[in-house]
């Protein structure tokens, strides 16, 4: 058994009240660039465009915007030379956090990232300090009204699952990555 | 996984990659109000694109302190 992601949950309910909705768009595009660039633009062989293409879909993201966004990761259209850079930190009470960012520029980045955590009682980590303590999960959230939480747990254990969660109003489902998509 | 649950007829709220702690740390008073004005603070940055952390944090107390509602 695995632990869960509290912020995963606390992230959703914060995103369905969310009226940044740009900030939504910006990260996704960021994110499908990037990932077309690393795993070239068929999603067919490459699940992190996979991913990111059904959560454009999901947050009613143009098809336009999408296929924009995959031709400047390869190359085809002219665009920003995104990379992906990850940083270890220590929040209030000595938590760890992971924090996964996608820049055309490390150094403008890692002191914004330093100046956030200074300003809100956290610290920068060295690397490997806390990401050894993490690992990469699938992680489904349905919401709860649907269905009850016994015909779902045989559902998801049936299909392979780790552990469920029930937290607040969905419930977390945690999976390997293998059988994410299945 | 998707598929499995999606065959029940069930809507998905999000399907994604975290990255899951092996333990958690639990977070009340003070340090969780930090926590969590830190937490925003970095995923409003127009850089960062996922935040993972160890914490846990009663649902009690996440209510006092007001996030998502």
């Amino acid at each position: 058994m695995s632990g869960h992601s509290k912020w995963a949950t606390i992230k959703r309910k914060k995103a369905v009240t969310d009226a940044r909705r740009g900030k939504i768009f910006t990260q996704i595009i960021k994110e499908i660039t990037i990932a077309a660039k690393m795993g070239g633009s068929n999603p067919d062989g490459n699940s992190r465009l996979r991913l990111a293409i059904d959560k454009a879909k999901a947050s009613n993201m143009p098809a336009d915007n999408i296929k924009r966004a995959i031709q400047k990761g390869t190359g085809e259209l002219p665009g920003v030379n995104y990379e992906d850079a990850i940083y270890e930190a220590y929040g209030p009470g000595g938590v760890a956090i992971i924090i996964e960012t996608v820049t055309d520029n490390k150094n403008r980045t890692i002191s914004d990232i330093r100046h956030v955590l200074e300003r809100n009682h956290g610290k920068i980590a060295t690397t490997g300090a806390v990401s050894f303590q993490f690992h990469k999960k699938g992680i489904i959230l349905v919401p709860r009204a649907a269905i009850s939480e016994d015909e779902l747990l045989s559902v998801i254990l049936d299909a392979g699952a780790d552990d469920m969660k029930t937290e607040g109003d969905v419930y977390s489902i945690v999976s390997s990555l293998k059988i994410l998509k299945r | 996984m998707k598929k499995a649950v999606e065959a029940k007829n069930l809507k998905i709220d999000s399907a994604e990659i975290h990255l899951v702690a092996d333990n958690t740390v639990k977070v009340e008073g003070k340090d969780a109000e930090n926590l969590i004005s830190l937490m925003e603070a970095l995923e409003e940055h127009d850089d960062v694109q996922k935040v993972h952390a160890n914490f846990d944090i009663d649902d009690k107390e996440l209510a006092r302190i007001g996030t998502g509602n």
